[in-house]
């Protein structure tokens, strides 16, 4: 499940540039996210990965360039068509949480889905029991964010944005305030998604967790300047750390 | 100093808003409040002196014919300090199609009398004479008759070729019957024009004359003298033959209650709503300062960390608020002033005067200290929390929500999107619900004033009325058909009940009051006890306490020499003459007084009310020897244009609250809650709907209070503004339900709260998914 496979893309940018006042963040990229990919951006911290991932998304406007969702335009695209694609077609996951800090995590989960899914209340309500389950989250659905732990606010974080089946996930260094236990976790809940065919692009500056990729993209003041298909040296993790690792240094890492 | 230079700055930086939206709700609240306080003090005096100025004493007599001997009589009295006799000519008169309801009083402008000419701003123009054909009137003429400067005044003096015309020049301050609440006017005529006048009059008839003459008698009382005032009328009717000539008596307090009606009624609702308006801004230093606190204390415990003492960290909330209601109170002060003074001169027209301003500075100082102490109290209760904020504390705690159980599906998400942020919140809303519920009960009690007053006046006619009636004709002599009259009446539409009314002049233990006798005693408006028979009479509130009568008392009452004793049965509700009257039946009448004259007034209670103007002027124009008139008086559409103004005026200002109110909640609000709403629109959720669901809290949060309000106005409006009224002779209100007194507020208060939520969410637009990146990246 990859672009290797003819996959097409679910994302795709041509010569994106976003400034800040002077200083150019992104020169001029050309990128393509495919259908099923788990695609991860490293580089190091100000090389431009995470205004990329938010250009992207349509967060952050770019610039210059053209970024498109499938026939969607992200660039110049109206607020009400942002809100559309992220309610149908994205979902997000943070460094923070960022949970709705009166509602339960099982609310929580629930709400994107009332939001955004096109399901019943019975199925939304049923899906989010399934992804509470899933993530491991049974004993803490019915707490609020602020009591529970970091690990279970972010398991909940990842079910809230995976609740509405979005084409693609954006995660934004989601284990960067989690311990090695929790972020164990979440990146597991990450492969298994991926496993179950989610799109999913994550930016982070962990090795751990760009192993889990199966495309890996490297950027250097605003350029990706380097990309390496994991997915081609088999399931073997050694290989495939010694491979990340190989490449990673190569790049000056 | 530095630092708490650095640290004020800061906290203002943050603060600002807040802080100003307070100063102006304070700047509104103390400019009511002292405007207020300045507009009645002043006008009390403005009247006292300038009826000092022209010469009115303790008490004025209006007598027909010049009775020159009554004077000297008068002024022999050793009680009395002076006496004046100022010649004037009674004639009824129409102006702009309307007929007077009461007699004009025609005074030849000589400069004896020292009367100021004035514009119609109420400011004093240079005048020494009158020129022939003209006419000067006060300009609450203006609200009784449209009048203004050009029209034409007929006065009628004779039958025969008796109608004079003068043109309006220009207005003079009528200290003494100026006001619109007075329904007898003076009018300022040439020397020569009054001349003119007295020799048609002398000219004609008897049985033609229509006009009269006959003066009024200014006296004084020795301020030596011990007598009160009202031993003091009973000496002068028992050495001098004032009863033989007069026909109607004012003391100079009921004058002054008559022209400062208005003044009093306006600043006196401007004073209840600067008190509501203090209230709300005690409420909302409370709800300030405890989010900011909640908001501000990570920082604070980290500045206690660095060594900064609790007292210091206070002294900056207090300085920003303590210091915004300081200048708020100043500059209401300041201001008050220029505010009553534009007060007054909007008012010209239905005073008739200017009212003079003085700022009376030691009553304001005192008023003012007391402001301040009240608002230093709430500052500094408020902001004590901050000393027992720890230093490593706060640091440790982390942000704890209350559960809350409330539905949530996917029909009526935004509902309970926003029920379920109130409900968790709850602690934040609660300023917001206390402030709907003193506005509701605020717009209630005006409403209730509204209703009542009705869209013609028509609630506070029948408070001033002995008994309820569309039509009142009165024959003066026998050649009148009144059967002919009431076809004509019966043709324009059904009389539905009848019955017949004498108001005469009558002493209560000495004690000058109008008697209402009716035919027929279930008219008259009972409040309590029982309908007075042949043996007892009925008393107004305002007699019960003038008096210290209560029903059973004996009181012995006579007229035209007569008396006879009678007992209190009732208490029964007549505001005429600020409720200085008495009830009684025909028959007890007749006890002491012949009843056989042209004393009755029919009146007549009509199927169609509204036809009663034409009937009125129908018969003016083709009856001679009646006196026709409706329930209304010619100033009763000034008070009701004034009180209108005031309700719509309360209602703006209550808009402008309301928006403050929302601009300070709201804004606090937002802050907390940016990354909430990032979140939802993480999620999908749509700025539009965002700001429907905020407003959608504060419609649930203030129909809870609006509720409230309703319920707490349903109890207390009546018996609130039945107390005020109680000073102005209405011994009873009583609005019942109405749309703008219960269920105006109720609707209007939680839509301009949600509408203005709603407008002020607009920033929302503003907050970005953006946000969480940049609280990821502190």
């Amino acid at each position: 499940m990859n672009h290797e496979k003819g996959n097409p893309p679910i994302i795709s940018g041509e010569n994106i540039v976003k400034t800040f006042g002077d200083t150019k963040v992104l020169n001029e990229i050309n990128i393509e996210i495919y259908d099923g990919d788990f695609t991860v951006i490293m580089g190091t911290s100000g090389s431009g990965k995470s205004t990329l991932l938010y250009c992207l998304s349509g967060m952050e406007q770019a610039t210059g360039g053209t970024i498109h969702c499938g026939d969607q335009a992200v660039t110049g695209a109206s607020e009400k068509e942002l809100t559309k694609l992220r309610a149908n077609k994205f979902g997000f996951v943070f460094q923070k949480t960022h949970l709705v800090s009166n509602l339960t995590l099982y609310e929580n989960i629930v709400m994107a889905g009332l939001i955004g899914s096109g399901l019943s209340e019975k199925d939304i309500r049923e899906r989010a029991r399934r992804l509470a389950a899933q993530m491991n989250l049974q004993d803490a659905v019915d707490r609020l964010p602020s009591q529970v732990s970091g690990g279970e606010a972010q398991r909940a974080a990842v079910a809230r944005a995976v609740m509405g089946n979005p084409a693609i996930l954006f995660a934004d260094e989601p284990t960067g305030a989690l311990n090695k236990a929790n972020t164990k976790e979440v990146l597991n809940l990450f492969t298994s998604l991926h496993e179950k065919g989610q799109t999913i692009l994550l930016v982070t500056h962990d090795k751990e967790a760009a192993l889990r990729g199966n495309r890996i993209l490297y950027i250097e003041d605003g350029r990706v300047i380097s990309e390496l298909v994991l997915s081609e040296y088999g399931k073997d993790d050694d290989i495939r750390e010694k491979k990340l690792g190989a490449w990673l240094e190569g790049l000056g890492w | 100093m530095g630092k708490y230079k650095m640290l004020l700055g800061a906290a203002w930086k943050r603060q600002k808003f807040s802080v100003l939206a307070l100063f102006l709700m304070i700047v509104i609240a103390a400019l009511c409040l002292f405007s207020a306080i300045t507009l009645y003090t002043s006008g009390t005096s403005t009247v006292e002196n300038k009826m000092d100025r022209l010469g009115f004493g303790n008490f004025t007599v209006w007598v027909s014919g010049q009775p020159e001997r009554l004077l000297a009589e008068i002024e022999q009295i050793e009680d009395v300090e002076g006496a004046a006799q100022q010649e004037v000519i009674y004639a009824g008169y129409k102006v702009n199609g309307n007929f007077s309801d009461n007699e004009g009083q025609l005074i030849a402008y000589d400069g004896t009398v020292p009367y100021h000419f004035i514009d119609r701003n109420g400011e004093i123009v240079e005048n020494s004479e009158i020129p022939e054909g003209s006419i000067y009137i006060s300009p609450a003429m203006e609200s009784m008759f449209d009048v203004q400067i050009g029209d034409a005044i007929q006065f009628n003096l004779s039958r025969t070729n008796g109608r004079k015309t003068y043109t309006v020049a220009g207005y003079f301050e009528d200290a003494f019957m100026g006001s619109s609440m007075i329904d007898m006017k003076s009018f300022l005529v040439s020397g020569a024009d009054y001349e003119e006048m007295l020799r048609i009059m002398a000219d004609s008839a008897a049985i033609d004359v229509l006009g009269r003459s006959g003066a009024m008698l200014h006296i004084s009382k020795n301020p030596s003298s011990g007598l009160s005032d009202t031993e003091f009328y009973e000496e002068l009717q028992e050495h001098t033959e004032l009863a033989r000539y007069m026909d109607f008596t004012y003391r100079k307090d009921s004058i002054l209650s008559y022209m400062l009606l208005l003044q009093n009624i306006v600043s006196g609702f401007l004073m209840i709503f600067s008190v509501v308006l203090f209230v709300i801004c005690l409420i909302m230093i409370k709800h300030s300062l405890t989010l900011v606190i909640e908001q501000e204390k990570g920082d604070m415990a980290i500045l206690r960390t660095m060594g900064l003492s609790g007292s210091i960290l206070r002294s900056i909330y207090v300085t920003l608020y303590g210091g915004s209601g300081f200048l708020g109170v100043v500059l209401g002060a300041v201001f008050c002033g220029a505010a009553a003074a534009n007060i007054a001169r909007g008012m010209v027209t239905s005073t008739g005067m200017l009212v003079d301003v003085r700022t009376p500075f030691g009553l304001l100082a005192g008023v003012f200290v007391i402001c301040m102490l009240v608002l230093a109290a709430a500052v500094f209760t408020q902001t004590g929390k901050i000393l027992h904020i720890a230093p490593m504390q706060m640091l440790r705690e982390t942000k704890s929500a209350a559960k809350v159980q409330s539905p949530f599906s996917k029909r009526y998400l935004l509902v309970h999107i926003a029920l379920r942020e109130v409900l968790a919140d709850r602690g934040k809303y609660i300023s917001l619900c206390l402030i709907a519920m003193i506005l509701t009960v605020f717009l209630s009690v005006i409403g209730h004033m509204g209703a009542w007053l009705g869209p013609s006046g028509e609630g506070l006619m029948n408070s001033f009325s002995v008994a309820e009636h569309d039509l009142g004709v009165q024959p003066l002599n026998q050649t009148v058909p009144m059967d002919e009259i009431e076809r004509v009446i019966n043709w324009y539409s059904p009389v539905v009940e009848q019955y017949e009314l004498a108001m005469q002049s009558v002493t209560v233990n000495g004690q000058e009051y109008t008697a209402n006798v009716l035919d027929d005693t279930k008219w008259f408006h009972m409040l309590s006890g029982n309908v007075c028979d042949d043996n007892s009479i009925l008393i107004t509130d305002t007699v019960a306490r003038e008096m210290n009568l209560q029903i059973g008392d004996v009181v012995r009452v006579s007229a035209n020499g007569r008396m006879d004793e009678y007992e209190v049965s009732g208490i029964y509700q007549c505001a005429n003459g600020m409720g200085t009257n008495i009830g009684m039946s025909i028959g007890g009448y007749a006890r002491i007084d012949d009843i056989t004259g042209y004393i009755w007034c029919r009146h007549y209670i009509l199927e169609d009310g509204s036809v009663r103007d034409y009937v009125y002027n129908y018969l003016e124009e083709h009856y001679r020897g009646i006196d026709v008139h409706t329930n209304s008086w010619s100033g009763l559409s000034g008070i009701v244009l004034v009180m209108h103004m005031l309700i719509v005026l309360l209602y703006v200002v209550t808009a402008v609250i309301i928006l403050i109110t929302v601009a300070l909640v709201a804004g606090k609000l937002l802050q907390s809650e940016k990354s909430n709403m990032a979140i939802y629109k993480s999620l999908g959720l749509h700025t539009g709907k965002l700001r429907v669901s905020f407003a959608l809290r504060f419609f649930i949060v203030v129909l809870g209070g609006a509720i409230l309000g309703f319920a707490a106005a349903g109890i207390l409006a009546d018996p609130l503004i039945g107390t005020v009224f109680k000073s102005f002779g209405i011994g009873e209100f009583e609005a019942g339900f109405s749309m703008l007194g219960n269920v105006v507020p109720l609707v209007v208060i939680p839509v301009l709260f949600a509408l203005s939520a709603w407008f002020y969410s607009a920033r929302l637009s503003r907050v970005s998914i953006v946000e969480l990146i940049a609280e990821d990246g502190e």
